[in-house]
């Protein structure tokens, strides 16, 4: 293999970003000099070698592939979670209600939104692989977009089974996404925003199971 | 000396190695081979990626600089620009730290293979 064949698959396989990028092929290039015509191939595999810069750079992203057993995770809890409550037989019933608020379990309802959280963590997934390979110096931002993208998702599917109420959920789910995406920098706040959105939640259902009221 | 036994040191041979004098990447594997004796070859592919993850912890700090090739040190053949790697305040206090970690393993070590000696 030539140094150029090398320096070109080691261009094809490598995943970071501008500026890092530039620097990282530069430098292996005068590395290349240094050899004074000497076999490339004493580096390695040039696949290899930029799989060794993805992960010292990207760390958990430098592979998508590794982390598809988290939508996979995400959606098997989802689907526990829906058959668990429905025959578990709460009756989230009101007084003078005559029919039961379960969730509205169709084949479309529960496919519809149990895949959209996972179709949403692969886009996000797909956008930060192929975001990674341009000029991008602040990969963080679009990291952070891609799992707020996953939680709003998330957030509409709990919506979803609960209400019952598609445009309520998407209309609070993208409530939720802007108003986190635009505090995205302030680890604190986003906690204790999703922490008082889940103690809303809570309270809610509580209610709703009759375990504790709000009403006096 | 088998490479194995040395795995998992790599971090304390390059901070070594960076703590006595700002190396190029070329220069610190030739480096590490000579005063090694070749016991601990590092491939590039480990030495690099190794590199950018010490400079991501802020271990060491890697810089472009003009690099003639220094008479009678390791390293480039040629001249130019090259990346200069040395080590952080950061960098030596872990050094520190991972120094004072070997001496404690290979005197454990020691005390159980040698008795007589320990």
């Amino acid at each position: 293999m030539t140094r150029d064949e090398f320096l070109k698959q080691f261009e094809k396989h490598l995943m970071v970003g501008e500026p890092k990028r530039g620097e990282i092929i530069a430098e292996l290039k005068t590395h290349l000099d240094d050899l004074n015509n000497k076999n490339p191939s004493t580096l390695g595999e040039p696949k290899q070698l930029a799989k060794q810069y993805n992960q010292a750079h990207l760390g958990i992203f430098y592979d998508p592939r590794r982390l598809l057993w988290a939508p996979a995770l995400i959606w098997l809890t989802m689907l526990l979670s829906i058959f668990g409550s429905y025959y578990a037989g709460f009756s989230l019933m009101r007084d003078g209600e005559t029919t039961p608020a379960r969730p509205d379990l169709t084949v479309t309802n529960v496919l519809f939104t149990t895949l959209i959280p996972v179709a949403a963590f692969l886009i996000g997934l797909l956008i930060i692989h192929s975001l990674s390979r341009f000029e991008n110096s602040n990969k963080m931002i679009w990291k952070m977009a891609a799992i707020l993208f996953g939680v709003g998702s998330t957030f509409f599917f709990l919506n979803l089974l609960f209400t019952g109420m598609a445009y309520g959920s998407i209309f609070t789910s993208l409530i939720f996404f802007i108003g986190v995406s635009m505090i995205a920098n302030v680890k604190p706040v986003i906690i204790l925003f999703i922490l008082l959105w889940f103690g809303l939640k809570l309270l809610r259902w509580l209610d709703r199971y009759k375990l504790f009221s709000t009403h006096s | 000396m088998n490479k194995e036994a040395l795995k998992g040191h790599s971090e304390l041979i390059i901070l070594s190695a960076l703590a006595k004098q700002p190396m190029h990447g070329y220069a610190l594997s030739e480096y590490i081979k000579d005063e090694m004796a070749e016991a601990f070859k590092f491939g590039v592919g480990m030495l690099y990626p190794l590199l950018h993850k010490l400079e991501k912890e802020k271990l060491i700090h890697g810089e472009w600089q003009s690099w003639g090739g220094v008479s009678g040190q390791t390293g480039s053949a040629s001249g130019g620009s090259r990346r200069v790697y040395s080590l952080t305040r950061k960098g030596q206090k872990t050094l520190a730290s991972k120094k004072r970690d070997w001496a404690r393993f290979t005197a454990t070590i020691n005390s159980f293979v040698n008795p007589s000696i320990a």
